[in-house]
Order: structure tokens, then C-alpha cells, then sequence
């Protein structure tokens, strides 16, 4: 899922995870350095590489360094700062609207091998002006995104865009790890209402012709779930990011009614990276031989069966 | 140029952003005009925004025979230039930044591209004059060509100063160095331990394997490798995460990368400072290319508008509010997705004061929406969707009348109401009473066009059919004391009272209405009336409105049979509370 190129090349892939610290940037650098190797051998131009808004994180969960550091190589393309970019030789492309605290942000080819510091637009619909830039102007089909599980929606829009979720497993945060997992496998796998709905336009109201279906505008919490009319056999959302009901709540959402989404996002799968547990003991506790084939471990460990 | 005073509420009440949508420059400057939704009460800039409209227009009728007219690949290349120009800065400045030059260079590229688009004659006739050779603009022009792969991108090239060619050379060779000595190093953690690091930063690898790499002893208890090539720090209890350091060459190569890199800052400047006096002497003809450019967008807008929605140039210099064959597109669009038939509308105002009578659902609040529609478009500068649409400039367009969520502290409906009157005519002859006929005040030579939408309806009849009528009074009076009635307020009231004294020099219309007796026959064929469910009622607006005459016509003052107890009819409503009702109406001798 995150061993090879062809998991990369030509299509907006969304590194998110669910908190800080869970290792997406480092896990984006080796998406990118995989994508690039393999667009050159393919002849195609290299990956964009964009983040959403400046976290501010300190140390990255994987390798501990400080962040944000992204290495990109000759023909990459990067959206941050003019002054962020500078190390990479900048040849700029565009310029985003609006700017950020640490300034404007523009769209950037590198020039040469460097190390820069990727700052991002704060808002969902900036950081899909940014994609859609990237992908329509023809500057490269690949994009890596590294953003929280909350920003990927309007982006998401793209055709064939994908996010990966990354988090870690230590032996405290085990349990948790596993039911952040299965949370989001259920939601990623939610079937799409036919035929596709929009929710924000025909919202939170049963719909004419097919009894018991109720489109809810916006977020889907324990509260909205209470206030559900009892007739809505089947409650649809705009996208699975519109569900915040824990693990357990979930299941007991679902126990009682069908949830659909309006439309997919399309899923990569997880890459878990432990620490102090094996990835086979995570696998075990996670004891679903489903989800467990959409699980790849930390891409930095040297293990044997584990691609390089 | 002078601007309307702001109208939002009659901009929202006349539905103007329903349509204001698909008005769409391109540019960044005249996207900001849109958001803006400027009215403008400067006639002679409104002439000049219709002959540009006009002169696009002629350009997209495609005569083959006019040495100017634009054929459609021409037009594409003119809009493809207009949305690919980018927000700049105007403003003359010591220093510019890299991305304010960039913005410099991708403008002038799709500036050259439009003139180039549009044909010499015609980017004059917009003010879009090629760069002079030789000016500041062209030089500026040049020098930031030769920063880019292509004419729309820009970096501080090696070209534009000798010592950036050096720095960066010597950079490139300190990478080179770098990324030999990685190759090395990994190839050698791959031979002496079987580890590879595959590109990567750093690995975390099992403990003991780590362990070896620190020591340099290899798997077989042989050295493989120098030690101190790596730098492991514990991961969990049983990995470490370990990392190649440099060699010393690549240190060193580092090291003088890190100098070449200031070299590098330092020339990057003298460049950035020497484009940057370049594009400071460019700004004022930068800024007059902006202007010109706005102007065609804003046209270019206008015209595409006015073909698809077959619009014309409104007349500004009528003394009287004519429409032939309007069509106030938001509520045809309604009636469309309703499968409802629209009317346009046609009719002619003169005076001062306009009484529109109607019954409910005859559409008089539509032709006060209509009204207000045209007169604020036409004065935002666009054509309208009318055969003919004759008028004069408005210094404000006001409305008075409900507005959805409207509240205001401490007033009742009625305060409120009498609040909005005195914020209509605030300093102005109309809702002063008649004291004021032909007393313009403090307002100079400030003209009013007013819409009241059920002005007093929120007190009894009686009183308020008294209020309108002083207000009529008042409008119609200050019309026929200014000029005649040239240059004066106008208002328009609709209205159900039919009480409203008939004051000389005031207007009375009407709706025409209700086609009674052909409703009556639909009714008949349909089931009758009665209540209805929910299915049947489109049915019954349709009905409603296949037979409502939605037409201005005079009042002589004649009637007094309102249509809606046959509308209710028509609606369901229980006849017997309709047949109750015409006894009432009856009974009272109304």
C-alpha cells in the first residue's frame, strides 16, 4: 500500500492521520521519494508535495526530528512560502490567493535538491485551489497532501484522489490505535447513497421518494444522532469526515440504522507504525482479517519481508 | 463619478443576486466590481459602459465583413488571457518580491496575449495599447523574460548577475559531493550489515543490528565497516532508530555549500533590487494597462450577458419608467422550475406617484421587483432583459416594504414601518407630508426612485389608507413642482387598499387580474373547489396562474372586487367559508 511507486504516480493521495505526531510528514517523505523514483523511470514529472496550514509540531512521531523538514529533489513541486522555498531555488508557478501569517503562498518548482519547510493554506477550499491548480495546469499528476482527516473533503472532490491514514500504536495507546482503526475502516467502506445525494443542498429533511431515507446537513454527533426524526431507517451524510461518533457509538449508530455517505472518498489504507508493541501484535488484537489487509507498518523499519 | 447611495435593500428585494451570478469577469479587478455590486448615478460613466458593451457586442456578432470582428477562437484566446491575469501590486516601490515580479511578468505575458487576441484596432478602441518599445514597461518586460522555463513563470536566473552562476555552481558540486559520499555510506551499511537504507533519513532497525552498526563488527564478528558512520538512539526496547552520518568530505562539502548559499542570497538581491527599480518605473503604465483591462473585462462580462439573455441598452434620458416586454429573469426562472408560464411585463409611468392595485397573487409586488430589477441593473452599468427599458438616473433607488428577519429594537411592525419611510425619504420631499412639495432640503439635487410594498399594512385600514394617501399626495405634488416633473422622485406604491384618496398628478393602476370566468370553467372541468392535497395544489397554482392576466392596466377608481375569494376558491378553500365570505361582502356593501 506504501511499498511502491505505482501506489503514488498520478493521483492525489491525502496523508492524514488523527492527531499530531503520528508520523504523516515523515510518512509523506517516503511516499514522495518513492513516487519521484518511480516518475523518473517512468518519464513522468516529480511529485507536488503540499501540507495544510503550519502545525507548529515539534518532533515527528517516526524519526524524531524536528519538523517540518521535507527533502524534495530537482522538479519537484512545492506550495509554501517564497522565503520557505528558497533552499530548493524556486522557480515559482503561481500564486495562491490571500496569504497566510508566514506570508504569501505560492506554487513553486524546485530547481535543486533541498530541504524546505512546507507551509499550507489553512482553508479546505484554498488547499483544493492549490490541487486543482497543480493537476489542471498539467505541473505534475502526483500530489501528496499532508493534512488532517478534517481537510480533506473539498479537495477530496479531485478524481482519484485517495487519502492514507497514518497513526501510531505504542503499548498504552494500543487498544485505542485498534479502535481508531476499525472506526475507520467502517467509515471508509460506507456505501454511497444511490443515486449520490447532495446534502448540504437537500438537508436534514426525508427525502420524497424513498421512505425512511433522511439526508443530514453536516456533522453526525452523538447529539444530531439523537435528535434523528425515528422514522429515518437510513441516515446519509456528506462524507464519512462528517461522522464524529466514537468507535462504540458507531456501532451502536449502526446497530439501529443504515449510514450511506453522498459520496466516497477514496481510501489507501494504514499504515501503522509501533512502538513498543510488534506489528504483529497489533495485527492480532486487531483481529479482522479485512481491515488487516489494508494495513502496512512503519515504512522506515528494516525487518525481514518488509520492502525497502 | 458618483455612486448611488447604498441600495441593499432594494438590491435584495428586486432578487438581484439571483442573476448577478451569472455575471462573470474574469479578471481579478473585475471580480472585485461584481463583489462590490456598485450603482453607479453618474449618467455619463453609464454611457460610456454601454458603448462598451455595444462595442464587444459587435465584435461577437461575428461579421465576417467587419475588419474588427472577433471570430470565436479570438474570443476563447481573449477570455483565456483575461482569467489567467493575476492580482497585482500598483504601487511604486524601492523593493518588490519575487512573487510581486512574477505576478509583473504573468500579467504583462497575458497582456501581450490579449492586445495579440484582440487585433490592434481593436485593443486601442479599449485603451490596451501594445508596450512601447523602449519604454519603461517594455524593458521591464524583457528583463523578466529571461527568469522563467516559460513566459509565465519566473526565477532569478543565473543570467542575471555573474555571480550567481558561480554560487550555484559551486553548490551544485557541493551536492554532487554529498549525495556520492550518501551512496557510499548506504552501499556500505548494505554490504558490511545488510541493511539498506533505501534513500530514507533513517531506519529503525532490531536492536542488535543496530548494536553491530555502532561497533562496526559485522554479522560474521568481522569489522565491516568504520564505526562512528552511525547514530542510533533507542526507539522501544527493542529497536533503535539509527541514521548515517556524514563523512567528513561531505561535511566539508557542506560546509562550503553553506558560503556558496550566502553568495547565492547575496547576488539574488542585487537582482531582486535592480528588477524591482525596473518595475517601479513600469507602474504607471502597468496601472493604465490594469485600467484598460478592467474595462474590457467588465465589458466582455457585460456582453456575454447581454447575449444570452438577449438584452439591451436601457435609455437613460426619459423622463417617464417605460418597459417593453421585461423580464424580470429571477421570477421566470421560479416560474420556469414551477412549470409555470411567465409574463413579461410592459407599462409606462409618469408621475411622481404610482398606485399599483392588485389582487393577492396578481403580481403587483412582482413589478415593483421588476422595477427596482431593471433600474439597478441598468445603473450598475449592464444592459437589460427588456425590448426597451427607458428611464433616468437615480441617485438612490430605495425600498420600503417586509424584508425577511427584519427587526429593529423597541418598534412594532407599525414603528418599524414608519421607521423605514423616514429612512426613505430622510432629507426628501415625499414622506415630509405635503409641507415639503418641491423642498428637496439638504439633499441637494438628490433624486429618488422608491418602491413601497404594502406601505401601512401592519395598521387598520382606515389610518392606514390615510397614511398612503399623504404620501402619494406628497410624491406626486414635489414631482409636478420640480421642473415639471423632470429630474423629480419618483414612487411607486402597491398596494390593497382601495381607499387611497385620488390625488391629481398621481398614477392609479392596476393588475388586470383574475380571468374569472375562465377559472371558473377550469375549476368546473378540475373537480370543483374544495380542499386539496398536497399533489393537486401545483396543479392549482398552474391554474391560478394560467388565468391571472398579470398585465399593468389604468384604474379609474371603478372597482372594488378584490380576486381573492376567487383565488381562495381556486385554492380549496372550504366554499362553504368562501360562499360566507361574499355574503359578508355583500352585506357590508362592499
Amino acid at each position: 500500500m506504501i511499498d511502491n511507486a505505482g501506489d503514488f504516480l498520478g493521483r492525489v493521495t491525502f496523508v492524514t492521520g488523527p492527531e499530531k505526531h503520528c508520523g504523516k510528514t515523515t510518512l509523506m517523505n517516503r511516499a514522495a521519494q518513492l513516487a519521484r523514483r518511480g516518475a523518473r523511470e517512468a518519464g513522468l514529472a516529480g511529485p507536488a508535495l503540499l501540507t495544510v496550514g503550519y502545525d507548529g509540531e515539534a518532533r515527528d512521531f517516526l524519526s524524531g526530528a524536528r519538523k517540518p523538514a521535507v527533502p524534495v529533489a530537482a522538479g519537484d513541486v512545492v506550495v509554501t512560502t517564497e522565503r520557505f522555498a528558497r533552499p530548493c531555488s524556486p522557480e515559482i508557478l503561481d500564486v495562491l490567493p490571500g496569504s497566510c501569517a508566514l506570508g504569501r503562498l505560492c506554487v513553486a518548482r524546485a530547481r535543486r535538491a533541498a530541504t524546505v519547510a512546507l507551509v499550507g493554506p489553512e482553508g479546505n477550499s484554498l488547499v483544493a485551489w492549490a490541487v486543482r491548480r497543480i493537476v489542471d495546469e498539467g505541473l505534475t499528476g502526483t500530489v501528496l497532501v499532508d493534512g488532517a482527516i478534517n481537510r480533506i473533503t473539498q479537495a477530496a472532490s479531485i478524481p482519484g484522489a485517495r487519502f492514507v491514514y497514518a497513526l501510531r500504536a505504542d503499548g498504552a495507546g494500543l487498544e485505542r490505535a485498534v479502535a481508531r482503526v476499525r472506526r475507520m475502516a467502517t467509515l471508509a467502506r460506507l456505501p454511497v447513497a444511490d443515486p449520490p445525494l447532495d446534502c448540504a443542498g437537500g438537508s436534514g429533511a426525508g427525502l420524497g421518494g424513498d421512505a425512511g431515507q433522511y439526508a443530514l446537513e453536516g456533522a453526525l454527533t452523538a447529539e444530531t444522532a439523537a435528535r434523528l426524526p425515528r422514522w429515518a431507517s437510513s441516515v446519509i451524510v456528506e462524507d464519512f469526515t462528517k461522522v464524529f461518533l466514537s468507535d462504540q457509538e458507531l456501532s451502536a449508530f449502526m446497530r439501529g440504522r443504515e449510514l450511506l455517505v453522498a459520496r466516497r472518498i477514496e481510501f489507501g489504507g494504514f499504515v501503522v507504525a509501533c512502538r513498543g508493541v510488534s506489528d504483529a501484535e497489533f495485527a492480532s488484537r486487531l483481529a479482522d482479517d479485512s481491515i488487516a489487509a489494508l494495513v502496512s507498518y512503519n515504512p522506515y523499519e528494516v525487518a525481514e519481508g518488509r520492502a525497502a | 463619478m458618483r455612486l448611488a447611495a447604498p441600495c441593499a435593500e432594494a438590491w435584495s428585494f428586486a432578487q438581484l443576486d439571483d442573476f448577478w451570478d451569472r455575471y462573470s469577469p474574469l479578471t481579478p479587478w473585475g471580480k472585485d466590481e461584481r463583489e462590490a455590486r456598485v450603482v453607479y448615478a453618474d449618467a455619463e460613466l453609464l454611457e460610456g459602459r454601454y458603448d462598451d458593451i455595444e462595442a464587444v457586442l459587435g465584435l461577437m456578432r461575428e461579421d465576417k465583413a467587419a475588419p474588427e470582428s472577433l471570430d470565436s477562437l479570438a474570443r476563447d484566446r481573449v477570455s483565456y488571457h483575461l482569467r489567467r491575469m493575476p492580482r497585482l501590486t500598483l504601487e511604486p516601490r524601492a523593493l518588490y518580491e519575487v512573487l510581486e515580479l512574477f505576478q509583473i511578468k504573468k500579467f504583462i505575458a497575458n497582456y501581450k496575449g490579449a492586445v495579440s487576441a484582440l487585433g490592434e484596432g481593436l485593443s486601442a478602441a479599449f485603451g490596451m495599447s501594445p508596450l512601447e518599445r523602449g519604454s519603461a514597461a517594455s524593458s521591464l518586460a524583457s528583463e523578466l523574460d529571461r527568469g522563467g522555463s516559460d513566459p509565465e513563470t519566473f526565477y532569478v536566473a543565473d543570467c542575471y548577475d555573474p555571480g550567481l552562476a558561480d554560487a550555484r555552481a559551486g553548490i551544485a558540486a557541493a551536492d554532487a559531493i554529498v549525495a556520492e559520499e550518501r551512496v557510499r555510506a548506504e552501499a556500505e551499511a548494505r554490504l558490511a550489515f545488510g541493511v539498506s537504507f533505501d534513500g530514507r533519513e533513517f531506519i529503525v532497525a532490531p536492536k542488535d543490528a543496530a548494536r553491530a552498526m555502532l561497533s562496526g563488527e559485522g554479522p560474521d564478528g568481522r569489522m565491516g565497516g568504520a564505526a562512528g558512520r552511525y547514530a542510533a538512539e533507542p526507539y522501544d526496547d527493542a529497536r533503535y532508530l539509527v541514521r548515517l552520518l556524514p563523512s567528513p568530505r561531505a561535511v566539508e562539502a557542506m560546509a562550503e555549500r553553506e558560503r556558496y548559499l550566502a553568495d547565492e542570497r547575496r547576488a539574488e538581491e542585487r537582482v531582486v533590487a535592480r528588477l524591482s527599480a525596473l518595475a517601479a518605473a513600469a507602474m504607471p503604465a502597468l496601472a493604465s494597462a490594469v485600467a484598460a483591462t478592467t474595462r474590457l473585462d467588465r465589458a466582455r462580462a457585460g456582453a456575454e450577458l447581454a447575449l444570452a439573455f438577449g438584452m439591451s441598452r436601457p435609455r437613460l434620458s426619459s423622463c417617464a419608467t417605460r418597459l417593453v416586454d421585461a423580464r424580470f429573469v429571477p421570477c421566470a426562472d421560479e416560474c420556469r422550475g414551477m412549470g409555470l408560464e411567465y409574463s413579461p411585463l410592459s407599462a409606462e409611468f409618469d408621475s411622481g406617484a404610482v398606485v399599483l392595485f392588485g389582487s393577492n397573487m396578481g403580481g403587483k409586488t412582482v413589478v415593483l421587483k421588476t422595477l427596482l430589477f431593471f433600474q439597478l441593473l441598468a445603473q450598475a452599468g449592464l444592459f437589460v432583459p427588456a425590448r426597451t427599458f427607458e428611464t433616468s438616473v437615480y441617485d438612490r433607488v430605495e425600498y420600503v416594504g417586509e424584508l425577511s428577519g427584519e427587526r429593529l429594537a423597541g418598534l412594532s411592525g407599525f414603528g418599524l414601518e414608519v421607521w423605514r419611510l423616514m429612512a426613505a425619504g430622510a432629507g426628501g420631499a415625499g414622506p415630509g407630508g405635503p409641507g415639503d412639495q418641491g423642498d428637496r432640503g439638504d439633499r441637494g439635487d438628490r433624486r429618488v426612485l422608491v418602491a413601497f410594498d404594502e406601505l401601512a399594512r401592519t395598521t387598520g385600514s382606515h389610518e392606514a389608507e390615510a397614511l398612503l394617501s399623504a404620501v402619494v399626495e406628497s410624491y406626486a405634488r414635489a414631482y409636478e413642482a420640480v421642473a415639471g416633473g423632470a429630474g423629480g422622485d419618483r414612487a411607486f406604491f402597491a398596494t390593497h387598499f382601495r381607499g387611497v384618496a385620488r390625488i391629481e398628478g398621481a398614477e392609479y393602476r392596476r393588475m388586470r387580474g383574475l380571468d374569472r370566468a375562465a377559472a371558473a370553467a377550469a375549476l368546473e372541468r378540475t373537480g370543483g373547489a374544495g380542499p386539496v392535497a398536497g399533489a393537486e395544489l401545483s396543479e392549482r397554482l398552474a391554474g391560478i396562474n394560467r388565468h391571472m392576466r398579470y398585465e399593468v392596466v389604468d384604474d379609474d377608481g371603478s372597482g372594488s372586487e378584490s380576486d381573492a375569494l376567487a383565488i381562495a376558491s381556486l385554492l380549496g378553500l372550504d366554499p362553504r367559508i368562501v360562499e360566507r365570505a361574499r355574503y359578508y361582502l355583500t352585506k357590508d356593501g362592499v
